[in-house]
Protein backbone atom coordinates (compact mmCIF):
# COMPACT_ATOMS: atom_id res chain seq x y z
CA UNK A 1 0.00 0.00 0.00
CA UNK A 2 1.45 3.44 -0.91
CA UNK A 3 0.52 5.99 1.57
CA UNK A 4 -0.39 9.56 0.20
CA UNK A 5 2.92 10.98 1.20
CA UNK A 6 5.03 8.58 -0.68
CA UNK A 7 2.44 9.19 -4.17
CA UNK A 8 3.42 13.05 -3.53
CA UNK A 9 6.97 12.19 -3.34
CA UNK A 10 7.01 9.87 -6.34
CA UNK A 11 5.06 13.67 -8.16
CA UNK A 12 7.93 15.71 -7.05
CA UNK A 13 10.23 13.46 -7.96
CA UNK A 14 8.76 13.35 -11.65
CA UNK A 15 8.39 16.84 -11.78
CA UNK A 16 11.93 17.33 -10.71
CA UNK A 17 12.91 15.43 -13.49
CA UNK A 18 11.60 16.89 -16.21
CA UNK A 19 12.56 20.46 -14.99
CA UNK A 20 15.85 19.21 -14.80
CA UNK A 21 15.95 17.25 -18.66
CA UNK A 22 14.48 20.43 -20.04
CA UNK A 23 17.20 22.67 -18.16
CA UNK A 24 19.77 20.25 -19.36
CA UNK A 25 18.31 20.87 -22.71
CA UNK A 26 17.73 24.82 -22.82
CA UNK A 27 21.11 25.71 -21.86
CA UNK A 28 23.12 23.64 -24.37
CA UNK A 29 20.97 25.11 -26.96
CA UNK A 30 21.65 28.28 -25.91
CA UNK A 31 25.58 27.37 -25.34
CA UNK A 32 25.95 26.36 -29.13
CA UNK A 33 24.00 29.55 -30.62
CA UNK A 34 25.86 31.56 -28.19
CA UNK A 35 28.64 30.49 -29.29
CA UNK A 36 28.23 30.83 -33.27
CA UNK A 37 26.61 33.93 -32.85
CA UNK A 38 30.10 34.91 -30.77
CA UNK A 39 31.85 33.58 -33.36
CA UNK A 40 29.70 35.30 -36.60
CA UNK A 41 29.72 38.58 -34.84
CA UNK A 42 33.58 39.12 -34.27
CA UNK A 43 34.28 37.41 -37.97
CA UNK A 44 31.84 39.23 -39.93
CA UNK A 45 30.62 42.35 -38.36
CA UNK A 46 33.87 43.04 -36.35
CA UNK A 47 31.76 43.53 -32.78
CA UNK A 48 32.75 41.19 -30.06
CA UNK A 49 30.37 40.69 -27.69
CA UNK A 50 31.59 41.30 -24.02
CA UNK A 51 28.47 39.59 -22.32
CA UNK A 52 29.08 36.42 -24.39
CA UNK A 53 32.00 34.89 -23.03
CA UNK A 54 30.57 35.49 -19.53
CA UNK A 55 27.44 33.69 -20.31
CA UNK A 56 29.13 30.70 -21.72
CA UNK A 57 31.34 30.03 -18.47
CA UNK A 58 27.66 30.22 -16.53
CA UNK A 59 25.86 28.32 -18.67
CA UNK A 60 29.04 25.84 -18.57
CA UNK A 61 28.48 25.76 -14.84
CA UNK A 62 24.74 24.88 -14.94
CA UNK A 63 25.71 22.53 -17.16
CA UNK A 64 27.91 20.80 -15.46
CA UNK A 65 26.21 20.76 -11.97
CA UNK A 66 22.37 19.48 -13.91
CA UNK A 67 24.35 17.10 -15.66
CA UNK A 68 26.15 15.92 -12.61
CA UNK A 69 22.42 15.46 -10.89
CA UNK A 70 21.87 13.74 -13.96
CA UNK A 71 24.80 11.66 -13.33
CA UNK A 72 23.49 10.67 -10.08
CA UNK A 73 20.30 10.37 -10.92
CA UNK A 74 21.00 7.61 -13.37
CA UNK A 75 23.47 5.99 -11.10
CA UNK A 76 26.33 7.08 -13.38
CA UNK A 77 28.43 9.02 -11.52
CA UNK A 78 32.36 8.06 -12.12
CA UNK A 79 33.77 5.25 -9.81
CA UNK A 80 35.93 2.29 -9.28
CA UNK A 81 33.67 -0.28 -9.62
CA UNK A 82 36.00 -2.75 -8.79
CA UNK A 83 33.95 -4.37 -6.03
CA UNK A 84 30.98 -4.05 -7.36
CA UNK A 85 32.10 -6.46 -10.36
CA UNK A 86 33.44 -9.12 -8.17
CA UNK A 87 31.23 -8.87 -4.93
CA UNK A 88 27.43 -10.15 -5.38
CA UNK A 89 24.57 -10.27 -3.25
CA UNK A 90 24.52 -8.83 0.80
CA UNK A 91 28.50 -7.86 0.74
CA UNK A 92 27.87 -5.74 -2.74
CA UNK A 93 24.44 -4.62 -1.54
CA UNK A 94 26.20 -3.48 1.68
CA UNK A 95 29.00 -1.37 0.31
CA UNK A 96 26.44 0.42 -2.26
CA UNK A 97 24.06 1.65 0.68
CA UNK A 98 27.49 2.43 2.56
CA UNK A 99 28.59 4.71 -0.95
CA UNK A 100 25.14 6.63 -1.43
CA UNK A 101 24.98 7.29 2.30
CA UNK A 102 28.74 8.71 2.51
CA UNK A 103 27.84 10.73 -0.96
CA UNK A 104 24.30 11.62 0.74
CA UNK A 105 26.51 13.20 3.65
CA UNK A 106 29.68 14.87 1.98
CA UNK A 107 26.88 16.08 -0.36
CA UNK A 108 24.97 17.68 2.16
CA UNK A 109 27.88 18.97 4.04
CA UNK A 110 28.92 20.64 0.98
CA UNK A 111 25.42 21.87 -0.11
CA UNK A 112 25.15 23.04 3.35
CA UNK A 113 28.17 25.20 3.32
CA UNK A 114 27.10 26.34 -0.43
CA UNK A 115 24.41 27.69 0.61
CA UNK A 116 25.48 29.93 3.36
CA UNK A 117 28.06 31.12 0.79
CA UNK A 118 25.48 32.09 -1.58
CA UNK A 119 23.70 34.29 1.32
CA UNK A 120 27.10 35.56 1.64
CA UNK A 121 27.16 36.68 -1.55
CA UNK A 122 23.63 37.86 -1.64
CA UNK A 123 24.46 40.66 0.81
CA UNK A 124 27.43 41.09 -0.64
CA UNK A 125 25.71 41.98 -4.11
CA UNK A 126 27.89 41.14 -6.91
CA UNK A 127 26.26 41.48 -10.54
CA UNK A 128 27.22 39.35 -13.86
CA UNK A 129 26.97 40.43 -17.31
CA UNK A 130 25.88 44.00 -16.32
CA UNK A 131 22.31 42.77 -15.10
CA UNK A 132 22.25 39.49 -12.98
CA UNK A 133 22.92 39.26 -9.27
CA UNK A 134 25.49 36.81 -8.91
CA UNK A 135 24.06 34.65 -6.06
CA UNK A 136 21.15 33.96 -8.69
CA UNK A 137 24.08 31.94 -10.79
CA UNK A 138 25.48 30.63 -7.80
CA UNK A 139 22.58 29.46 -6.42
CA UNK A 140 23.08 25.98 -8.69
CA UNK A 141 26.43 25.20 -6.50
CA UNK A 142 23.88 24.21 -3.42
CA UNK A 143 21.14 23.25 -5.29
CA UNK A 144 23.41 20.80 -7.10
CA UNK A 145 24.98 19.38 -4.22
CA UNK A 146 21.23 19.15 -1.94
CA UNK A 147 19.80 17.61 -4.90
CA UNK A 148 22.76 15.02 -5.55
CA UNK A 149 22.18 14.21 -1.53
CA UNK A 150 19.16 13.60 -1.96
CA UNK A 151 19.02 11.31 -5.13
CA UNK A 152 22.06 8.71 -3.17
CA UNK A 153 19.67 9.14 0.03
CA UNK A 154 16.82 7.58 -2.54
CA UNK A 155 19.70 5.40 -4.16
CA UNK A 156 20.66 3.98 -0.54
CA UNK A 157 16.62 3.61 0.46
CA UNK A 158 15.84 1.64 -2.96
CA UNK A 159 19.31 -0.79 -2.40
CA UNK A 160 18.00 -1.22 1.11
CA UNK A 161 14.64 -2.02 -0.31
CA UNK A 162 16.11 -4.87 -2.66
CA UNK A 163 16.64 -3.15 -6.39
CA UNK A 164 19.67 -3.45 -6.86
CA UNK A 165 22.01 -1.20 -8.99
CA UNK A 166 22.12 -2.20 -12.66
CA UNK A 167 25.12 -3.69 -13.97
CA UNK A 168 27.88 -1.45 -14.61
CA UNK A 169 29.48 -2.79 -17.60
CA UNK A 170 29.31 -1.36 -21.13
CA UNK A 171 26.74 1.39 -19.19
CA UNK A 172 29.05 4.00 -20.08
CA UNK B 1 49.34 9.11 5.45
CA UNK B 2 46.28 7.47 7.68
CA UNK B 3 44.08 9.84 5.80
CA UNK B 4 45.11 9.10 2.11
CA UNK B 5 45.04 5.43 2.61
CA UNK B 6 41.57 5.73 4.26
CA UNK B 7 39.80 7.76 1.01
CA UNK B 8 42.10 5.16 -1.35
CA UNK B 9 40.17 2.11 0.40
CA UNK B 10 36.71 4.25 -0.09
CA UNK B 11 37.54 4.63 -3.67
CA UNK B 12 38.61 1.29 -4.12
CA UNK B 13 34.80 0.22 -2.14
CA UNK B 14 33.00 2.14 -5.55
CA UNK B 15 32.35 5.57 -3.53
CA UNK B 16 31.72 8.26 -6.27
CA UNK B 17 35.22 9.44 -6.81
CA UNK B 18 34.38 12.91 -6.55
CA UNK B 19 32.88 12.24 -3.22
CA UNK B 20 36.40 10.86 -2.29
CA UNK B 21 38.08 13.97 -3.84
CA UNK B 22 35.65 16.33 -1.45
CA UNK B 23 35.73 14.51 1.35
CA UNK B 24 39.58 14.76 1.57
CA UNK B 25 39.39 18.64 0.84
CA UNK B 26 36.96 18.54 3.57
CA UNK B 27 38.93 17.42 5.88
CA UNK B 28 41.66 19.11 4.81
CA UNK B 29 40.24 22.73 5.05
CA UNK B 30 39.02 21.58 8.32
CA UNK B 31 42.44 20.61 9.62
CA UNK B 32 43.51 24.26 8.88
CA UNK B 33 40.47 26.19 10.01
CA UNK B 34 39.04 27.36 6.55
CA UNK B 35 35.36 27.89 6.44
CA UNK B 36 34.26 25.14 4.28
CA UNK B 37 32.58 27.71 2.20
CA UNK B 38 35.77 27.14 0.38
CA UNK B 39 34.60 24.49 -1.60
CA UNK B 40 31.78 26.15 -3.33
CA UNK B 41 33.78 28.83 -3.93
CA UNK B 42 36.18 26.12 -5.82
CA UNK B 43 33.55 24.69 -7.49
CA UNK B 44 32.71 28.11 -8.79
CA UNK B 45 36.14 27.72 -10.20
CA UNK B 46 34.61 25.86 -12.89
CA UNK B 47 33.21 29.19 -14.38
CA UNK B 48 35.96 31.12 -14.34
CA UNK B 49 37.88 28.74 -16.84
CA UNK B 50 35.99 29.90 -20.50
CA UNK B 51 38.45 27.28 -22.39
CA UNK B 52 36.21 24.57 -20.70
CA UNK B 53 32.95 24.99 -22.48
CA UNK B 54 34.73 23.16 -25.57
CA UNK B 55 34.25 19.96 -23.56
CA UNK B 56 30.54 19.73 -23.32
CA UNK B 57 30.21 21.22 -26.91
CA UNK B 58 32.56 18.58 -28.41
CA UNK B 59 31.07 15.63 -26.59
CA UNK B 60 27.62 16.78 -27.72
CA UNK B 61 28.68 16.61 -31.65
CA UNK B 62 30.17 13.24 -30.48
CA UNK B 63 27.12 12.02 -29.83
CA UNK B 64 25.17 13.11 -32.15
CA UNK B 65 27.81 11.97 -34.77
CA UNK B 66 27.87 8.33 -33.35
CA UNK B 67 23.95 8.62 -33.13
CA UNK B 68 23.67 9.69 -36.57
CA UNK B 69 24.93 6.79 -38.42
CA UNK B 70 28.42 8.78 -39.20
CA UNK B 71 30.30 5.54 -37.64
CA UNK B 72 28.80 3.21 -40.66
CA UNK B 73 29.59 6.09 -43.13
CA UNK B 74 32.99 6.12 -41.74
CA UNK B 75 33.65 2.22 -41.74
CA UNK B 76 32.46 2.17 -45.77
CA UNK B 77 34.23 5.20 -46.86
CA UNK B 78 37.49 3.36 -45.46
CA UNK B 79 36.41 0.07 -46.35
CA UNK B 80 36.55 1.56 -49.92
CA UNK B 81 39.43 3.40 -50.18
CA UNK B 82 41.66 0.33 -48.34
CA UNK B 83 39.81 -3.26 -48.61
CA UNK B 84 42.35 -3.70 -51.52
CA UNK B 85 45.18 -4.09 -49.20
CA UNK B 86 46.30 -6.65 -47.20
CA UNK B 87 45.29 -6.84 -43.79
CA UNK B 88 43.38 -3.98 -45.25
CA UNK B 89 40.40 -4.08 -42.73
CA UNK B 90 42.35 -4.47 -39.94
CA UNK B 91 44.08 -0.97 -40.45
CA UNK B 92 40.79 0.53 -41.20
CA UNK B 93 39.71 -0.61 -37.92
CA UNK B 94 42.43 0.70 -36.32
CA UNK B 95 42.12 4.23 -38.33
CA UNK B 96 38.05 4.67 -38.24
CA UNK B 97 38.19 4.20 -34.76
CA UNK B 98 40.96 6.50 -33.80
CA UNK B 99 38.76 9.50 -35.97
CA UNK B 100 36.36 8.53 -34.27
CA UNK B 101 37.37 8.66 -30.49
CA UNK B 102 39.27 11.84 -31.06
CA UNK B 103 35.57 13.59 -31.40
CA UNK B 104 33.85 11.29 -28.77
CA UNK B 105 36.50 11.46 -25.98
CA UNK B 106 37.43 8.11 -25.15
CA UNK B 107 34.42 7.19 -22.71
CA UNK B 108 34.22 3.78 -24.15
CA UNK B 109 31.74 5.00 -26.60
CA UNK B 110 34.10 3.90 -29.56
CA UNK B 111 34.32 0.23 -29.27
CA UNK B 112 29.65 0.09 -28.68
CA UNK B 113 29.37 2.21 -31.78
CA UNK B 114 31.77 0.97 -33.97
CA UNK B 115 32.84 -2.01 -32.67
CA UNK B 116 29.52 -3.49 -33.30
CA UNK B 117 30.21 -2.58 -36.85
CA UNK B 118 33.36 -3.88 -37.15
CA UNK B 119 33.82 -7.32 -35.33
CA UNK B 120 31.52 -8.78 -37.32
CA UNK B 121 32.79 -7.61 -40.83
CA UNK B 122 35.87 -8.69 -39.56
CA UNK B 123 34.67 -11.98 -38.62
CA UNK B 124 33.27 -12.34 -42.38
CA UNK B 125 36.71 -11.36 -43.79
CA UNK B 126 38.14 -14.28 -42.68
CA UNK B 127 40.56 -12.90 -39.82
CA UNK B 128 40.86 -15.29 -36.36
CA UNK B 129 38.28 -14.45 -33.75
CA UNK B 130 40.71 -13.81 -30.86
CA UNK B 131 42.61 -10.98 -33.14
CA UNK B 132 39.48 -9.95 -33.83
CA UNK B 133 38.45 -9.02 -30.65
CA UNK B 134 42.13 -8.13 -29.54
CA UNK B 135 42.08 -5.34 -32.30
CA UNK B 136 38.46 -4.28 -31.75
CA UNK B 137 39.06 -3.83 -27.65
CA UNK B 138 41.97 -1.88 -28.42
CA UNK B 139 41.04 0.62 -30.91
CA UNK B 140 38.32 1.63 -28.73
CA UNK B 141 41.06 3.44 -26.60
CA UNK B 142 43.15 4.64 -29.53
CA UNK B 143 43.11 8.20 -30.97
CA UNK B 144 42.83 10.45 -27.85
CA UNK B 145 46.37 11.67 -28.24
CA UNK B 146 44.31 13.54 -31.62
CA UNK B 147 42.26 16.75 -31.36
CA UNK B 148 39.97 17.40 -30.29
CA UNK B 149 40.09 14.44 -27.94
CA UNK B 150 38.68 15.65 -24.43
CA UNK B 151 41.78 14.22 -22.78
CA UNK B 152 43.54 16.51 -24.60
CA UNK B 153 41.80 19.84 -24.27
CA UNK B 154 41.06 18.30 -20.01
CA UNK B 155 45.14 18.25 -19.19
CA UNK B 156 45.39 21.83 -20.74
CA UNK B 157 43.15 23.02 -18.50
CA UNK B 158 44.61 21.45 -16.03
CA UNK B 159 48.40 21.72 -16.03
CA UNK B 160 47.81 25.82 -17.63
CA UNK B 161 49.36 24.78 -21.29
CA UNK B 162 48.55 26.02 -24.80
CA UNK B 163 45.94 23.65 -25.94
CA UNK B 164 46.64 24.07 -29.12
CA UNK B 165 50.26 23.10 -29.04
CA UNK B 166 49.01 19.97 -27.44
CA UNK B 167 46.60 18.98 -30.60
CA UNK B 168 50.16 19.42 -32.29
CA UNK B 169 52.64 17.31 -30.25
CA UNK B 170 49.98 14.62 -30.12
CA UNK B 171 50.24 13.56 -33.82
CA UNK B 172 53.20 11.62 -34.09
CA UNK B 173 52.90 9.73 -30.86
CA UNK B 174 49.38 9.21 -32.29
CA UNK B 175 50.70 7.91 -35.66
CA UNK B 176 53.25 6.34 -34.05
CA UNK B 177 51.02 3.81 -31.83
CA UNK B 178 48.55 3.21 -35.32
CA UNK B 179 51.46 2.46 -37.82
CA UNK B 180 52.73 -0.20 -35.22
CA UNK B 181 49.35 -2.02 -34.21
CA UNK B 182 48.92 -1.55 -37.87
CA UNK B 183 52.31 -3.46 -38.90
CA UNK B 184 51.08 -5.84 -35.62
CA UNK B 185 48.17 -6.92 -38.27
CA UNK B 186 49.58 -7.28 -41.42
CA UNK B 187 52.61 -9.22 -39.67
CA UNK B 188 49.65 -11.64 -38.36
CA UNK B 189 47.42 -12.15 -41.08
CA UNK B 190 50.64 -12.31 -43.65
CA UNK B 191 49.18 -15.81 -44.43
CA UNK B 192 45.38 -15.47 -43.93
CA UNK B 193 43.20 -16.26 -46.81
CA UNK B 194 41.04 -13.42 -46.03
CA UNK B 195 39.41 -12.11 -49.84
CA UNK B 196 40.22 -8.62 -51.16
CA UNK B 197 38.06 -6.55 -52.17
CA UNK B 198 39.06 -5.03 -55.72
CA UNK B 199 39.38 -1.32 -55.40
CA UNK B 200 36.35 0.38 -57.05
CA UNK B 201 36.06 3.69 -58.20
CA UNK B 202 32.08 3.87 -58.05
CA UNK B 203 32.15 2.38 -54.38
CA UNK B 204 35.17 4.87 -53.72
CA UNK B 205 32.98 7.72 -55.39
CA UNK B 206 29.82 6.54 -53.73
CA UNK B 207 30.85 5.96 -50.19
CA UNK B 208 32.68 9.82 -50.16
CA UNK B 209 29.71 11.25 -51.52
CA UNK B 210 27.74 9.38 -48.80
CA UNK B 211 30.27 10.92 -46.06
CA UNK B 212 30.44 14.29 -47.63
CA UNK B 213 29.37 16.26 -44.84
CA UNK B 214 31.38 14.58 -42.28
CA UNK B 215 34.84 14.44 -43.83
CA UNK B 216 35.40 18.26 -44.00
CA UNK B 217 34.86 18.26 -40.12
CA UNK B 218 38.11 17.90 -39.11
CA UNK B 219 39.25 20.23 -41.80
CA UNK B 220 36.99 23.02 -40.47
CA UNK B 221 37.48 22.20 -36.47
CA UNK B 222 41.45 21.97 -36.81
CA UNK B 223 41.71 24.89 -40.10
CA UNK B 224 39.67 27.10 -38.04
CA UNK B 225 42.03 26.84 -34.87
CA UNK B 226 44.96 27.22 -36.88
CA UNK B 227 44.35 29.50 -39.41
CA UNK B 228 43.13 32.05 -36.28
CA UNK B 229 39.63 31.87 -37.47
CA UNK B 230 38.63 30.74 -33.58
CA UNK B 231 39.50 29.55 -30.57
CA UNK B 232 39.47 26.02 -29.08
CA UNK B 233 36.22 26.79 -27.51
CA UNK B 234 34.80 28.40 -30.41
CA UNK B 235 35.66 25.73 -32.71
CA UNK B 236 33.46 23.59 -30.53
CA UNK B 237 30.36 25.56 -30.78
CA UNK B 238 31.34 25.20 -34.55
CA UNK B 239 31.56 21.97 -34.66
CA UNK B 240 28.18 21.43 -32.58
CA UNK B 241 26.47 24.06 -34.93
CA UNK B 242 27.69 21.74 -38.12
CA UNK B 243 27.03 18.58 -36.54
CA UNK B 244 23.23 19.87 -35.65
CA UNK B 245 23.30 20.95 -38.88
CA UNK B 246 24.60 17.74 -40.84
CA UNK B 247 22.62 15.25 -38.63
CA UNK B 248 19.50 16.95 -38.17
CA UNK B 249 18.74 18.82 -41.34
CA UNK B 250 20.46 17.04 -43.94
CA UNK B 251 21.37 13.29 -43.28
CA UNK B 252 17.98 13.03 -40.98
CA UNK B 253 18.92 9.61 -39.23
CA UNK B 254 18.11 10.99 -35.62
CA UNK B 255 14.51 11.74 -35.32
CA UNK B 256 14.25 15.25 -33.74
CA UNK B 257 12.26 14.05 -30.27
CA UNK B 258 15.66 12.02 -29.83
CA UNK B 259 17.43 14.96 -29.64
CA UNK B 260 16.63 16.20 -26.40
CA UNK B 261 17.85 12.69 -25.01
CA UNK B 262 20.94 12.47 -26.89
CA UNK B 263 21.86 15.88 -24.98
CA UNK B 264 20.93 14.42 -22.01
CA UNK B 265 23.32 11.61 -21.87
CA UNK B 266 26.07 13.34 -22.91
CA UNK B 267 25.70 15.89 -20.39
CA UNK B 268 25.47 12.84 -18.02
CA UNK B 269 29.41 12.32 -19.15
CA UNK B 270 30.13 16.10 -18.69
CA UNK B 271 29.05 16.45 -15.58
CA UNK B 272 30.56 14.00 -13.94
CA UNK B 273 33.73 14.89 -15.02
CA UNK B 274 33.36 18.50 -14.52
CA UNK B 275 31.89 17.64 -10.77
CA UNK B 276 35.62 15.76 -10.22
CA UNK B 277 37.16 18.61 -11.41
CA UNK B 278 34.86 21.06 -9.49
CA UNK B 279 35.70 19.63 -6.21
CA UNK B 280 39.16 18.51 -7.37
CA UNK B 281 40.27 22.43 -7.67
CA UNK B 282 39.72 22.14 -3.99
CA UNK B 283 41.36 19.08 -3.32
CA UNK B 284 44.86 20.39 -5.20
CA UNK B 285 44.68 23.92 -3.06
CA UNK B 286 44.83 21.21 0.22
CA UNK B 287 47.44 19.36 -1.00
CA UNK B 288 49.67 22.22 -2.38
CA UNK B 289 49.01 24.04 1.13
CA UNK B 290 50.12 20.91 3.05
CA UNK B 291 53.36 20.76 0.56
CA UNK B 292 52.18 17.65 -1.05
CA UNK B 293 54.00 18.22 -4.63
CA UNK B 294 57.47 19.19 -1.77
CA UNK B 295 57.23 16.03 -0.58
CA UNK B 296 56.29 13.93 -3.41
CA UNK B 297 59.70 15.59 -5.28
CA UNK B 298 61.56 14.65 -1.62
CA UNK B 299 60.20 11.18 -1.65
CA UNK B 300 60.76 10.67 -5.48
CA UNK B 301 64.74 12.20 -5.37
CA UNK B 302 65.11 9.73 -2.99
CA UNK B 303 64.26 7.02 -5.08
CA UNK B 304 65.37 8.22 -8.54
CA UNK B 305 68.00 10.55 -9.72
CA UNK B 306 68.29 11.19 -13.34
CA UNK B 307 64.88 12.51 -16.10
CA UNK B 308 65.59 9.01 -17.26
CA UNK B 309 65.08 7.15 -14.27
CA UNK B 310 62.47 9.17 -13.10
CA UNK B 311 60.58 8.66 -16.46
CA UNK B 312 60.82 4.61 -15.86
CA UNK B 313 59.02 5.08 -12.47
CA UNK B 314 56.61 7.50 -13.29
CA UNK B 315 55.51 4.96 -16.53
CA UNK B 316 55.50 2.58 -14.12
CA UNK B 317 53.03 4.57 -11.90
CA UNK B 318 50.73 5.57 -14.43
CA UNK B 319 50.23 2.10 -16.18
CA UNK B 320 48.91 1.20 -12.83
CA UNK B 321 47.17 4.24 -12.50
CA UNK B 322 45.42 4.22 -15.53
CA UNK B 323 44.39 0.25 -15.27
CA UNK B 324 42.26 1.50 -11.52
CA UNK B 325 41.59 5.24 -12.35
CA UNK B 326 39.10 6.31 -15.82
CA UNK B 327 41.12 9.30 -17.58
CA UNK B 328 39.11 12.39 -16.41
CA UNK B 329 39.51 11.41 -12.75
CA UNK B 330 43.28 10.96 -13.26
CA UNK B 331 43.79 14.08 -14.92
CA UNK B 332 42.61 16.50 -12.71
CA UNK B 333 44.05 14.71 -9.39
CA UNK B 334 47.08 13.53 -10.25
CA UNK B 335 48.75 15.83 -12.88
CA UNK B 336 48.82 18.78 -10.63
CA UNK B 337 50.86 17.21 -8.15
CA UNK B 338 53.07 15.63 -11.44
CA UNK B 339 53.87 19.18 -12.80
CA UNK B 340 56.17 20.51 -10.31
CA UNK B 341 58.10 16.89 -9.71
CA UNK B 342 58.49 16.31 -13.37
CA UNK B 343 59.98 20.02 -13.63
CA UNK B 344 62.51 19.09 -11.12
CA UNK B 345 63.37 16.56 -13.54
CA UNK B 346 63.95 18.84 -16.61
CA UNK B 347 60.28 17.89 -18.28
CA UNK B 348 58.44 19.79 -20.35
CA UNK B 349 54.42 20.26 -19.38
CA UNK B 350 53.64 19.02 -23.08
CA UNK B 351 55.65 16.20 -23.14
CA UNK B 352 54.64 15.09 -19.93
CA UNK B 353 51.01 15.52 -20.64
CA UNK B 354 51.32 13.62 -23.91
CA UNK B 355 53.49 10.74 -22.06
CA UNK B 356 50.52 10.96 -19.61
CA UNK B 357 48.12 10.41 -22.06
CA UNK B 358 49.42 7.75 -23.78
CA UNK B 359 49.98 5.90 -20.80
CA UNK B 360 46.66 5.73 -19.82
CA UNK B 361 45.36 4.60 -22.84
CA UNK B 362 47.54 1.73 -21.98
CA UNK B 363 45.48 1.53 -18.81
CA UNK B 364 41.96 1.13 -20.61
CA UNK B 365 43.65 -2.65 -21.23
CA UNK B 366 45.15 -3.30 -18.17
CA UNK B 367 43.85 -6.52 -16.90
CA UNK B 368 42.11 -6.96 -14.48
CA UNK B 369 40.35 -3.66 -14.31
CA UNK B 370 40.93 -1.55 -17.72
CA UNK B 371 37.67 -0.58 -18.53
CA UNK B 372 37.76 -1.48 -22.05
CA UNK B 373 38.46 -5.24 -21.34
CA UNK B 374 34.74 -4.92 -19.63
CA UNK B 375 33.26 -2.95 -21.81
CA UNK B 376 33.78 -5.41 -24.85
CA UNK B 377 33.41 -8.95 -22.62
CA UNK B 378 29.83 -7.27 -22.44
CA UNK B 379 29.61 -5.76 -25.70
CA UNK B 380 30.80 -8.91 -27.15
CA UNK B 381 28.97 -11.47 -25.28
CA UNK B 382 32.45 -12.92 -24.59
CA UNK B 383 34.67 -14.42 -21.17
CA UNK B 384 36.60 -11.64 -19.88
CA UNK B 385 39.85 -14.14 -19.83
CA UNK B 386 39.23 -14.53 -23.21
CA UNK B 387 39.18 -10.11 -23.92
CA UNK B 388 42.22 -10.72 -21.46
CA UNK B 389 44.22 -12.98 -23.84
CA UNK B 390 43.22 -11.76 -27.17
CA UNK B 391 44.42 -7.94 -26.10
CA UNK B 392 47.71 -8.79 -25.06
CA UNK B 393 49.64 -8.73 -27.87
CA UNK B 394 48.15 -5.51 -28.46
CA UNK B 395 48.45 -4.06 -25.08
CA UNK B 396 52.62 -5.23 -25.75
CA UNK B 397 52.75 -3.24 -28.68
CA UNK B 398 51.11 -0.39 -27.44
CA UNK B 399 53.53 -0.45 -24.11
CA UNK B 400 56.60 -0.26 -26.81
CA UNK B 401 55.12 2.44 -28.57
CA UNK B 402 54.51 4.24 -24.78
CA UNK B 403 58.40 3.45 -24.26
CA UNK B 404 59.15 4.71 -27.57
CA UNK B 405 56.81 8.29 -26.93
CA UNK B 406 58.29 8.89 -23.54
CA UNK B 407 62.13 8.01 -24.19
CA UNK B 408 61.78 10.10 -27.54
CA UNK B 409 60.73 13.69 -26.74
CA UNK B 410 61.23 15.02 -29.86
CA UNK B 411 58.45 12.61 -31.46
CA UNK B 412 55.89 15.22 -29.42
CA UNK B 413 58.25 18.09 -30.03
CA UNK B 414 58.99 18.06 -33.61
CA UNK B 415 55.76 19.69 -34.72
CA UNK B 416 55.96 22.34 -32.32
CA UNK B 417 59.15 23.78 -33.76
Amino acid sequence: MRSAAARWLGIVADLSRRVEDALLVVLLTAMIFIGGWQIFMRNVLGVSLSWADESQRVLLLWLALLGAIAASRDRKQLRIDLAARYLKGVPARTLEVFADLLTFAVSGIIGWHALAFVRESRDYGDILMGVVPAWIVQSIIPAAFLLIAWRHLLNAASSILGHPRPPPAGTS
Amino acid sequence: MTVALILGLLALAGVPLFVVIAAGALWGYHQAGIDLQAIAIEVFGVAEMPILAAIPLFTFAGYLLSEGGAPARLVRVSQALLGWLPGGLAIISLAACAVFTAFTGASGVTIIALGALLYPALNQAGYPQNFNLGLVTTSGSLGLLFAPSLPLILYGVVANVSIDDLFLAGVIPGVLMIAMLAGWSLWVNRKSAAPLADFSWREASRALWESRWEIPLPFIVLGGIYSGYFAVSEAAAVTAIYVLFVEMIIQRQVPWRQLPMIMRESMVLVGGILLILGVSLASTNVMIDAGVPEMLFEATRSMVSGPVSFLWLLLGFLLVLGAILDIFSALVLVVPLLLPVAAGYGIDPIHLGIVFLAAMQLGYLTPPVGLNLFIASYRFDKSITQIYSATLPFLLILLLAVIIITFFPSLSQALLE
